[in-house]
């Protein structure tokens, strides 16, 4: 009602918004001053793009979303699940700007609009971790991927590579749109409800009431939407295009496309299979949720395909794209996991499956992204500003020359197969013990034998750096990329892996305290 | 009128894949352009069949009418030759992906002969409930404040108030008015049900006791044209209402009568009237005196108001109404807008956030070559010209840093260049 | 609704939709993959206010709104850069991006 009332302004909650408005709004703010800025301080706007990562960072902290709390009619929702996956969003985020910087100096395409266009992506990220309706889901995906053609591209004209790249992204990313609308359209058609907590009282109304027919939409809407989502994070048999446009796109977007765009497209599909059909069971009954079958399928064809692939590429970056693939097989072990009913124990807490397999997700996606995005930074060191640099074999006795940088690269390799004491490792334990305690045993099974495999391209690149002799060519610069800032990054990167690794009692010990910020 | 709806269905429907069809093996990109057009118009009328005539102008003028147009602008530009040369087609993928599209369909249409949707009603949305008091007493005068289920909904709830719409759980809740004074002049039960919106009317009964009359309000939508009344009656005497019409002079043998027998305490169906003036007359029924005469009331449209007609604190019978919103028509631009700037008011503005990225990421690749332009370059670039001309002029090397000394003047060697390029 | 009903338009829906997807994987020519996405989009707004006229609300046709105005952009964003393939290449061919080996 009220076709002339004004609106409640209680309704609308701003302040529970603010992180991501926040970010909405100083990207929009970045571009106007961007424009303002004589050309002597150019060089400002990644540093007041990093500014806006940390206002948006310190609001979400600030706010401490113990209490769940909604915005905006009930459309975004503040809660410590979205709190932490923006934490890790804005964190990696401000890590790419940082290594950026040098490389697109370097290369010739520096441009003010690049931040921008980072910002906007990263803000539609942070609507999507909050998004508690299928409309603000949609338009958040869409406005986290608009601007990334465009960043695949940036490097044309220097690099045809790279136009090729923003072209293959762009019909991806267009084709993925239409389903997940698709799809949503028959989450809206089977329910009535556009709001995904109505969705799911609408969805365990029907079950409830044994009313299984109605519920095919909300399955084929699921589905639908899955297999849109599947083509932004990456997973078989969706993948189609990503290792060209991994590897035509520039390094810092690589890094970007291959860590934040999937933490984020991975938060919208947690949000939809946590919120609106977490227990949704065709034929009725409370078993596992109906839609684990094909997310474990899904897992285990990106696995082996992503691990057995990467086996064949000589080119850094396809490689490490063929392994951001399989990691992406890595976390929806974990979602497949979601689906699963039953309680665990957790440091002595009973805690239900579905949110130990959360837990598990969220802490492998932060984990993995220390550690690829270490790993990217040393690509950038090596990568020669013409392009080249990006082969293995450019990094033959790079623990000669660069001892420093072949240490760090080393040590996100590892964090990458699963050794112990890092990062990685703490990850894929904790996915593959929720995955056996949701009964998946095959899937963990899959899980293990291609960690091992995976073992050969990544210790691979430890070999080349320290037991191949460096060519005698003319490069005397082994490392022409590498700067303060990059170092710096790379530093971060490492400490984020050893730290989590190492003391994985800071992150499960902060997990308590995480997990009540989480909501767990 | 069914049959009609079959056959166009059919027809545009049909249209519609065919043209698809065609699009798809059409060679000729501009011919595909217009195939797809097409199916945009007979989507339009589609729409159009599904009383969603705003999204049929939307999807007309901003789809057909600014997206293929763009698309055919760029063919244009492009070359239409160029664009339609010839595609070789992957042997094998066609059959995969018909297999697949196939397959696609069947399970799609499964689903939907099952989904067995037709027959659903919508969710029903959050009983709402309003307040409104009559009480001629002198302590429901002032400071009154009005409790609803425990929480308290209006201070200072004098006589004649009337709360606004509250938006409660289903179920049952207690109503309350206590005085300024601290005791309570009113206490009911009121349950509410899903999707239902009452309105609750609080007045001195019998003997001056408290009463309550519950009024289901219909917020269904109501046209411009009309406006719907309900007329209630809280005096003690059964009343009967007519329109005086703009005479204002009651004449019970040709006025309209809008409620034959009004009991008190009952209150009469709702009316759909055309919008404008009424001039009413309650007419007591046993005596034929009149009660009350209302002003002249203006009665908007789209609007749906409860007249009442209850005892003041001197005895007078006085006419209060209450305006109610009601729902917008479905499909109609109203009801899209209002949407929009409540209910969806963040997509809203993200999209204007969306567009703006769009818009940023459009210019920069068509700019393509932009790149930071650094001052110095300029002068630079400028310097070289300059010492180029000079030299052309001259036949002698160019002078080396001071770009526009002569070079006559200057001694130098001869093989100094070009002024210090990058 | 008479001797139409909903599901009528949803088949009609999922038809159009198949054949967008067929389009997106068969043809070559970028522009046609474009309109493919189109058509693919007008499926699902199509079966959008199917549904919206089925439940009698208006959230469906705010839900339309957007999904148009998101085309527009993409479309905006996707000719912007299939315009600079060109310049550079004469041809919109997808087969002819192959300097990366797939």
């Amino acid at each position: 009602m009220g076709a002339w009332a004004a609106i409640d302004l209680a309704d609308v909650n701003l302040a529970a918004a603010l992180p991501a408005l926040s970010l909405a709004f100083g990207a929009c703010l970045l571009l106007v001053v961007d424009l303002l800025l004589p050309a002597a301080r150019k060089h400002w706007t990644a540093g007041l793009a990093l500014a806006g990562l940390a206002v948006s960072f310190g609001l979400t902290l600030w706010q401490g979303r113990v209490v769940e709390e909604l915005a905006f009619f009930s459309l975004y929702r503040a809660d410590g699940f979205g709190a932490l996956l923006n934490l890790v969003i804005l964190g990696a985020a401000a890590l790419i700007i940082l290594m950026s910087v040098d490389y697109l100096q370097r290369t010739g395409i520096a441009a003010g609009e690049y931040y921008v266009l980072l910002l906007f992506s990263v803000s539609g990220m942070l609507f999507l971790t909050a998004a508690n309706d299928i409309t603000v889901l949609f338009v958040g995906i869409v406005l986290l991927s608009i601007p990334l053609p465009i960043l695949a591209a940036f490097r044309w004209p220097q690099d045809a590579k790279s136009q090729e790249s923003g072209v293959k992204y762009l019909i991806l990313s267009a084709f993925s749109t239409a389903f997940l609308v698709f799809g949503l359209v028959f989450l809206y058609g089977g329910t009535g409800e556009t709001n995904l907590a109505a969705i799911y009282a609408q969805v365990n109304e029907r079950m409830a009431a044994e009313d299984g027919s109605s519920l095919f939409y909300v399955a084929l809407g699921t589905a639908l939407a899955l297999v849109g989502l599947g083509f932004k994070v990456t997973i078989v048999p969706f993948h189609m295009y990503a290792p060209d446009v991994y590897e035509g796109a520039p390094t810092p977007v690589t890094a970007f496309l291959s860590v934040v765009v999937k933490v984020g497209a991975f938060a919208a599909l947690l949000r939809i299979l946590r919120e609106a059909v977490p227990h949704l069971v065709l034929g009725g009954g409370s078993g596992a949720a109906s839609w684990q079958l094909a997310l474990w399928l899904l897992a285990a064809a990106t696995l082996i395909l992503g691990n057995t692939v990467a086996i064949a590429q000589r080119n850094i970056k396809r490689m490490l794209a063929y392994s951001s693939i399989a990691h992406a097989g890595y976390i929806l072990m974990a979602v497949a996991a979601l689906g699963g009913v039953g309680v665990v124990l957790r440091g002595g807490d009973r805690v239900l499956l579905s949110d130990a397999a959360m837990q598990a997700a969220l802490v492998y996606l932060a984990a993995y992204a220390f550690s690829t995005l270490g790993a990217f930074a040393i690509v950038m060191a090596v990568e020669r500003a013409d392009g080249g640099g990006l082969e293995l074999a450019d990094y033959a006795g790079l623990a000669r020359s660069r001892p420093l940088h072949a240490a760090l690269m080393a040590v996100f390799m590892l964090s990458l197969t699963g050794i112990p004491l890092t990062s990685g490792f703490l990850g894929k334990w904790l996915v593959f013990q929720v995955t056996i305690e949701a009964g998946l045993w095959p899937l963990a099974i899959i899980g293990v034998l291609t960690s091992v495999v995976s073992a050969y391209f990544y210790v691979r690149v430890i070999v080349q750096m320290y037991l191949r002799e460096a060519p005698e060519t003319g490069e005397s610069e082994a490392t022409p990329g590498a700067t303060a800032l990059l170092d710096g990054a790379a530093y971060v990167g490492l400490a984020g892996t050893l730290i989590v690794g190492i003391l994985p009692t800071t992150l499960t010990g902060l997990l308590p305290p995480l997990a009540t910020l989480a909501g767990l | 009128m069914t049959d009609l709806h079959f056959w166009l269905f059919l027809l545009v429907g049909g249209s519609a894949v065919a043209a698809a069809v065609g699009m798809l093996l059409l060679r000729n990109a501009v011919y595909s352009a217009l195939c797809l057009i097409y199916i945009m118009g007979a989507l339009a009328l589609l729409f159009l069949m599904l009383d969603a005539p705003f999204l049929a102008l939307v999807q007309v003028a901003v789809y057909a009418g600014a997206v293929m147009v763009l698309f055919l602008f760029v063919m244009m530009l492009l070359g239409n030759q160029a664009i339609s040369a010839g595609e070789r087609e992957i042997r094998g993928l066609p059959i995969i992906a018909s297999i697949a599209a196939t397959l696609f369909i069947l399970v799609a249409g499964l689903a939907i002969q099952s989904g067995d949707v037709d027959s659903r009603a919508p969710p029903p949305s959050p009983p709402q409930l309003r307040v409104a008091q009559y009480l001629p007493a002198e302590a429901a005068a002032e400071g009154v404040e009005l409790w609803i289920g425990g929480i308290e909904t209006a201070a200072d709830f004098g006589y004649g108030s009337v709360s606004a719409f509250t938006t409660l759980p289903a179920g049952q809740h207690t109503i309350s008015l206590v005085a300024a004074d601290g005791s309570r002049l009113y206490e009911g039960d009121v349950t509410l049900a899903a999707g239902e919106s009452a309105s609750w009317l609080i007045y001195a009964g019998e003997g001056g006791a408290p009463q309550a009359t519950r009024i289901t309000e219909d917020g269904s939508h109501v046209s411009l044209r009309e406006s719907r009344v309900a007329l209630v009656n809280l005096s003690d005497r059964p009343l009967a209402v007519y329109d005086t019409g703009s005479d204002r002079e009651l004449d019970p043998a040709r006025d309209p009568l809008w409620a034959a027998e009004l009991a008190p305490g009952g209150a009469s169906e709702k009316r759909l009237t055309e919008r404008g003036s009424v001039d009413l007359a309650f007419v007591d029924l046993a005596t034929g005196e009149t009660m009350l005469r209302t002003p002249v009331l203006e009665l908007a449209g789209g609007q749906s108001t409860l007249l009442v007609a209850a005892a003041d604190a001197t005895g007078r019978t006085v006419l209060h109404d209450h305006p109610a919103e009601t729902a917008d028509a479905f499909g109609s631009p109203a009801a899209v807008g209002h949407s929009l700037f409540r209910r969806y008011l963040l997509p809203f503005e993200m999209i204007g956030v969306l567009l703006l990225a769009a818009l940023v990421g459009g210019i920069i690749v068509a700019q393509g070559q932009r790149r930071e332009v650094r001052r110095r370059d300029v002068r630079r670039r400028v310097a070289r010209t300059l010492a180029a001309a000079i030299e052309a002029q001259v036949a002698d090397p160019a002078v080396g840093s001071a770009a526009g000394e002569t070079t006559g003047a200057a001694q130098l060697p001869p093989s100094a260049g070009v002024a210090d390029g990058d | 609704m008479g001797a139409i009903q909903i599901e009528h338009y949803l088949m009609l829906s999922a038809v159009l939709f198949t054949l967008g997807v067929l389009g997106v994987l068969l043809r070559r020519n970028a522009i046609l993959v474009f309109m493919s996405v189109e058509l693919m989009l007008n499926a699902a707004n199509l079966a959008l206010v199917a549904f919206a006229r089925h439940w009698g609300q208006s959230d469906g046709h705010v839900f339309v709104f957007f999904v148009v105005t998101v085309a527009a952009a993409e479309v905006a964003v996707g000719l912007a850069l299939l315009v600079t393939i060109f310049r550079t290449r004469q041809s919109i061919n997808i087969d002819e991006l192959r300097m990366m080996e797939g």
